[in-house]
């Protein structure tokens, strides 16, 4: 195989040393909660070492760990929808839509100032709202600071596209970031009162 | 090439990925638009806020089972599967030993419970015997043609 490489043990535990946190990051990113993130991180792993005879050497590690992880996580929500008949996908936003009809006046800041306000939770829960693809997105783009084309080569499409998946995905987060915030706000003055 | 109205395009000049002429066109436009002067403050301020997003590390009982699990010194299992696994040659070979258990099953009784009847072979050759010109002592079956005249005489007794 061209550019195949193998991978022994050595290797693949430094592997392990050097790439766990990012990858579990990303997979807590992508599915929300730790168990899953759990889950995802060691079949990740365990199909890279399978398939380790894969893997180009010319290419960093964690571009292609977390192309398998995506999969992985993209394969269980497919069975998770085929088995229950559900879309774990919400509505993609209108590829016309405006974004002053999504992005609020210069006085609404919600996202900086919650966020700053370490309220990772409903940040979380936000993400979690988003279709996928845009989900794995930001996350690769923003949070995990890639290029867009080390998060193309891991979402397997091309860069144009992640270009628009950033885009709409950042509206679409800010979108739901302040509708949960308000709902939060409500909820403490509820309870305050 | 997308109107920088439409907004991607202020997206990825603020992840600095543009280059060459529309990283030209970009600034242009922002030196003239304040509302896209706007949204791409906004964009900015919403990249640095999702870079400070605290990043989650692995547990540390996770770690340590992966790299027992892929340890060189007690990663025993991890090469069993491998070697189970990487040559791919279980599955079709145990598909093929089902197979052949399962002929086995469907065929075997057939063929006890048919057996091949010896009467219409012993009027074949008798009457193979009887029709021959070559003497019966020269015949190629000769040796089988006495042992069924003594079966035959044997059954009469």
């Amino acid at each position: 195989m061209p550019g195949g490489c193998s991978i022994d043990f050595q290797v693949f535990e430094g592997f392990i040393r050097q790439w766990a946190d990012k990858a579990y990051n990303f997979a807590f990113r992508l599915s929300g909660n730790e168990q899953d993130a759990r889950d995802l991180v060691q079949e990740a792993f365990a199909r890279a070492f399978e398939h380790r005879d894969r893997y180009d050497a010319q290419k960093p590690f964690d571009t292609w760990l977390n192309s398998i992880l995506r999969n992985v996580f993209l394969d269980r929500m497919r069975r998770y929808e085929h088995l229950n008949g559900v879309s774990l996908d919400a509505q993609p936003p209108m590829e016309d839509s405006s974004w002053e009809e999504i992005l609020p006046g210069r006085d609404a800041e919600p996202i900086d100032e919650l966020l700053q306000r370490e309220e990772e939770g409903l940040f979380q829960e936000a993400l979690a709202v988003l279709p996928e693809h845009y989900r794995a997105a930001l996350v690769l783009c923003d949070i995990e600071g890639l290029s867009y084309e080390q998060s193309a080569v891991i979402m397997g499409c091309p860069i144009g596209t992640v270009r628009s998946r950033v885009h709409q995905g950042r509206l679409l987060l800010r979108k739901e970031f302040e509708k949960l915030s308000r709902g939060a706000i409500g909820g403490k003055y509820e309870q305050r009162a | 090439m997308n109107s920088v109205h439409e907004g991607s395009l202020i997206s990825a000049y603020v992840d600095g990925e543009l280059i060459g002429e529309e990283r030209h066109l970009v600034e242009a436009h922002l030196g003239a638009c304040a509302s896209c002067r706007s949204l791409e403050e906004r964009l900015r301020r919403m990249k640095w806020a999702l870079a400070a997003v605290p990043r989650r590390k692995i547990p540390a009982d996770l770690l340590a089972s992966l790299q027992k699990l892929y340890s060189p010194r007690s990663g025993a299992w991890a090469r069993l599967k491998s070697s189970l696994s990487l040559p791919r040659i279980w599955v079709p070979a145990g598909a093929a030993a089902l197979a052949a258990l399962m002929l086995g099953l469907w065929f075997g009784p057939v063929r006890s419970s048919q057996e091949i009847p010896l009467e219409p072979l012993l009027a074949a050759h008798a009457r193979y015997r009887a029709e021959s010109w070559v003497p019966n002592g020269d015949l190629l079956a000769a040796a089988f043609s006495r042992a069924v005249d003594s079966r035959s005489e044997e059954e009469r007794d």
